[in-house]
């Protein structure tokens, strides 16, 4: 019988067959995929809510509209309730789509709250209403299309192509790799910029123009690392400064400075005031009158009143002692070789046949570019592929950090 | 001038984006420089008076739209703009 119906090609026999086939191609991606197919019962209607917002009627706010859709007589993929949709209820409803197989990354959009293709995900077999909207904190030009000029231009950034300083071997030849060099791109190379990674990222809602964002961390981390900066910045400091590190730190460098001088100042008649009142052979009276002296003292004159701050922003935490300069400002200038003494070792290369490694990696070496990831792994939870931007992006703070 | 209230962040944005076209346009040929400008002018002028002042997201999306049109004017190789009338009632 499933044989037959298997040749008859019915609706039913297809969202059976589907899970082998889905979770061969989205093995790792469980939260969407793991839903067992809807029971294949006559007139299974589901209803989803899908964003519309359409500029050529800009009166109109951006609302979710519902459509009532009979999953017996549709594919198991929420692409096909989509197009099943455009065709049917409403020709105006606009989404990007292409390959329909996870191959081109256009139809990238979130749904129920998770990002990923429509054309991977599986639709939810919860009675519910499903919700289908753009992708997260990216502008709308219309319904379920966003701009991804942003993210397209951050992926330039990062001059994805091989940089070489000399020739291939063979002129007009490609360049050979070991096997095990080759192996190393693996989980790299399969990114089809959908932008889910991206999008899931808080730090990249925050600062979508300075954080370069996982995709393209991740083909940072492929080619061995970037080429040329974005755009020019200020001197260092200024850039720590005007980024507002804990406040205004000239003041209270000052004001640490000018506790200095008081303390030294009366550091000798504290000592010997102290002394004073410890000293157990002396009248009680004479040691009474000289705890009185020791307390009228400044009270800013106290050793204990100091405290060791970054000599360039002021920062009160993890300051090294000996450089006088936060771990931020250290690494900074450790990275751009401008500390005597302080020297990064050699360079490890992703790529065997890119040769600009370190100039790559100084260029994303960047409070912002690359340090805003604080590893929240959204990314690696939404990737449709089952790729770890994660992972690569832990890779690159590593390099940046040993050398 | 005097006497006029100060503008907002999105009004300096939109003057700003009419600044830059009238700029673009200056480094076109005369007679396109021209059409550039009245083309521009047009558009502004009508988005600012049929518009809803605090239609917000509408705004910001056509101040996303004039920029990245500007991005392409900018383009030495581009010489001219030109614009398209659709008649929307025939169309549906």
């Amino acid at each position: 019988m499933a044989a037959v119906a298997l040749l008859r090609r019915s609706p039913a026999a297809r969202a059976l067959l589907s899970p082998a086939l889905s979770s061969r191609l989205v093995a790792s991606k469980p939260h969407s995929s793991s839903p067992a197919p809807p029971p294949p019962s006559r007139a299974n209607t589901k209803t989803f809510s899908i964003y519309r917002w359409d500029p050529d009627s800009p009166s109109t706010k951006p609302q979710l509209k519902d459509y009532k859709v009979d999953l017996s007589d549709c594919g198991p993929m929420v692409l096909d309730v989509l197009l099943k949709i455009k065709n049917e209820q409403d020709p105006s409803l606009t989404f990007r789509r292409s390959c329909r197989e996870g191959i081109c990354g256009s139809c990238a959009m979130n749904i129920d709250g998770d990002n990923g293709l429509a054309c991977l995900t599986k639709i939810s077999s919860a009675s519910s209403a499903s919700t289908i909207s753009p992708l997260p904190h990216m502008f709308v030009i219309k319904d379920l299309v966003v701009d991804m000029t942003n993210f397209y231009s951050q992926y330039k950034s990062v001059e994805p192509w091989l940089k070489r300083k000399d020739s291939p071997p063979q002129p007009g030849k490609e360049i050979p790799q070991t096997k095990a060099d080759r192996a190393k791109l693996d989980g790299m190379y399969e990114c089809i910029l959908c932008a889910c990674c991206s999008t899931s990222c808080p730090s990249y809602w925050w600062n979508p123009e300075e954080y370069l964002g996982p995709a393209a961390l991740l083909h940072a981390n492929r080619l061995p690392l970037l080429g040329t900066l974005i755009k020019p910045k200020p001197n260092m400091f200024m850039h720590i400064q005007a980024r507002g590190y804990h406040g205004v730190s000239e003041k209270r460098n000052l004001l640490d400075h000018k506790r200095r001088l008081l303390a030294a100042k009366h550091e000798l008649k504290g000592k010997l005031y102290k002394a004073v009142c410890r000293d157990p052979d002396l009248p009680a009276d004479m040691r009474d009158q000289f705890r009185y002296k020791l307390s009228k003292l400044p009270r800013n004159s106290s050793m204990t009143r100091l405290r060791n701050r970054c000599i360039f922003t002021g920062r009160s935490r993890a300051v090294y002692k000996k450089f006088r300069m936060s771990r931020i400002v250290f690494r900074s200038l450790a990275n751009k070789g401008e500390l005597l003494g302080v020297k990064k070792a050699s360079w490890w290369i992703q790529d065997s046949r890119d040769q600009f490694t370190k100039e790559r990696l100084d260029s994303i070496n960047d409070e912002f570019k690359l340090y805003r990831c604080h590893t929240i792994k959204n990314c690696t939870h939404a990737c449709p592929k089952g790729l770890n931007p994660a992972k690569h992006i832990d890779t690159l703070k590593k390099l940046q950090l040993e050398g | 001038m005097a006497s006029r209230s100060k503008l907002s962040g999105i009004q300096k944005q939109v003057l700003a984006l009419y600044r830059g076209f009238l700029r673009t346009a200056r480094l076109k040929s005369p007679e396109e420089r021209h059409r550039i400008e009245s083309v521009v002018s047009a558009e502004f002028r009508e988005n600012a008076r049929n518009i809803d002042r605090k239609n917000f997201v509408y705004i910001e999306y056509l101040l996303r739209r004039g920029k990245k049109q500007l991005e392409q004017l900018k383009d030495p190789d581009i010489t001219g703009l030109s614009t398209l009338q659709i008649n929307k009632s025939s169309s549906h």
